[in-house]
């Protein structure tokens, strides 16, 4: 019997998938949180490789499972003020997929920072309303 | 979420359908009563079974395994293959009632799967043994009190939707992300109990770290499972098996789920009438 290997999914604008998103004249890599076709928009969690010690953030080694999963090129900090809301044409999927524990980590961020703040407010110190994530194999995290 | 809580209660059991199913087509007595199509049909599910678990056996260290199980419920072709032969299993093919209350307490697990995993997986067999048994107690209880066709259809649609988006209940907002956890550890410990499973049917006996892997990793899983069913008021769950602090106040989440929607929708509804491409912008 041959041997199974898992597909490799194609890069393409889906939930869970990784784009890239210029910020400050940067591109960063996304996870794709959401996606609303009738805006043709997306929400996206971009990641960056700053440090910012007063904020929850979720830290991805990129030598992680989650980094080969995500095709990282450096170690990447997401923080709750990296949500975007993105126009479908200003964002390119690359390879990579969010791996299931991580993106629930994400959404627990996510969902905390907007539920509490309005838009524009997503830098303050979410650390007293952030559910604890679960513990996964990331790399660390705070 | 309603399709969310309804579907796992048949969608999946801790594997349990699929160790039945193979337990009852191994035993001889069995065998002999099935017809030749039946009989075709098990054989058939022997190859999926050493497709995908076998790739879980293949692990090469423990964060491994992890990733390889997550890596066959990512594709849609498990989830069609796995779920339509286990449908399409004979609906004869049961353990029988009397043969599953004396295997209560029985070890089943740790005997069975003990020999292919390792004597240091005993413990953790029979934490996912005792499991079972919860999850059996709580289906118990459930399908006496919801009609029949409706759990088959709740089953099917779930099944249906990870053939076509596998695992799209964890990108949805309205389904809170404790109950999506609840989901993906159900479906975490069918494959858990398929590899189990190939491991016993190829006659495979496993190196010791693997097998106390999927072991420790499937007793947890199936706990995680169990919390959902725990937080279903009425259901039968011990608290040594799902702590008080574990279980979930379903009609919180359902609240919450209902608010982070909108919460969605106000972000998107402010990006529109921003008209920047990259909302909001940094400049």
């Amino acid at each position: 019997m041959s041997r199974y290997f898992p597909p490799t999914p194609k890069p393409q604008l889906r939930i869970r998938g990784v784009a890239l998103v210029e910020i400050n004249g940067k591109q960063r890599p996304a996870v794709v949180m959401s996606i609303h076709q009738q805006e043709e928009r997306a929400l996206v969690l971009y990641g960056t490789g700053t440090e910012r010690d007063e904020l929850v953030v979720i830290r991805v080694p990129m030598t992680s499972a989650a980094g080969r999963a995500l095709k990282l090129d450096k170690p990447t900090c997401f923080y709750a003020d990296g949500l975007r809301s993105v126009k479908l044409s200003h964002l390119k999927a690359v390879q990579g997929q969010c791996p299931p524990d991580l993106f629930m980590q994400m959404r627990i961020m996510v969902e905390g920072a907007l539920n509490t703040r309005p838009t524009g407010e997503l830098t303050k110190d979410l650390a007293a309303e952030a559910m604890a994530p679960p513990a996964v194999p990331t790399g660390s995290h705070e | 979420m309603e399709l969310a809580l309804r579907a796992p209660l048949t969608a999946f059991s801790l594997g349990e359908g699929l160790i039945a199913s193979l337990w009852a087509a191994f035993s001889s007595l069995t065998w002999e009563s099935l017809s030749t199509e039946e009989r075709a049909r098990f054989e058939t599910l022997k190859i999926v079974l050493e497709k995908f678990g076998t790739y879980v056996l293949d692990a090469e260290e423990r964060e491994d395994v992890l990733l390889r199980v997550d890596a066959l419920l990512e594709d849609p072709t498990f989830h069609r293959e796995l779920y339509g032969h286990l449908g399409a299993m004979p609906q004869s093919i049961r353990l029988p009632r009397t043969l599953l209350s004396g295997m209560r307490g029985d070890d089943g697990y740790a005997t069975l799967f003990g020999k292919f995993l390792g004597s240091g997986a005993k413990s953790c067999l029979r934490d996912v043994e005792r499991s079972m048994w919860v999850f059996r107690d709580c289906f118990a209880r459930i399908s006496n009190t919801m009609p029949r066709e409706e759990l088959a259809k709740a089953s099917q649609e779930f099944v249906a939707m990870c053939s076509e988006e596998p695992l799209w209940f964890l990108n949805e907002p309205t389904t809170p992300v404790p109950v999506a956890r609840s989901l993906l550890a159900g479906l975490r410990c069918d494959v858990f109990a398929l590899s189990a499973c190939q491991a016993v049917v190829g006659g495979r006996a496993v190196e010791g770290w693997l097998g106390l892997a999927i072991a420790e990793k499937w007793a947890d899983e199936a706990r995680e499972y169990l919390a959902l069913f725990a937080s279903i008021p009425g259901n039968p769950v011990p608290l040594d098996v799902v702590p008080l602090h574990k279980r979930f106040d379903l009609k919180a989440l359902e609240e919450n789920a209902r608010a982070v929607s909108a919460a969605y929708a106000r972000f998107n509804a402010d990006a529109e009438r921003s008209g920047e491409p990259v909302f909001p912008s940094d400049a």
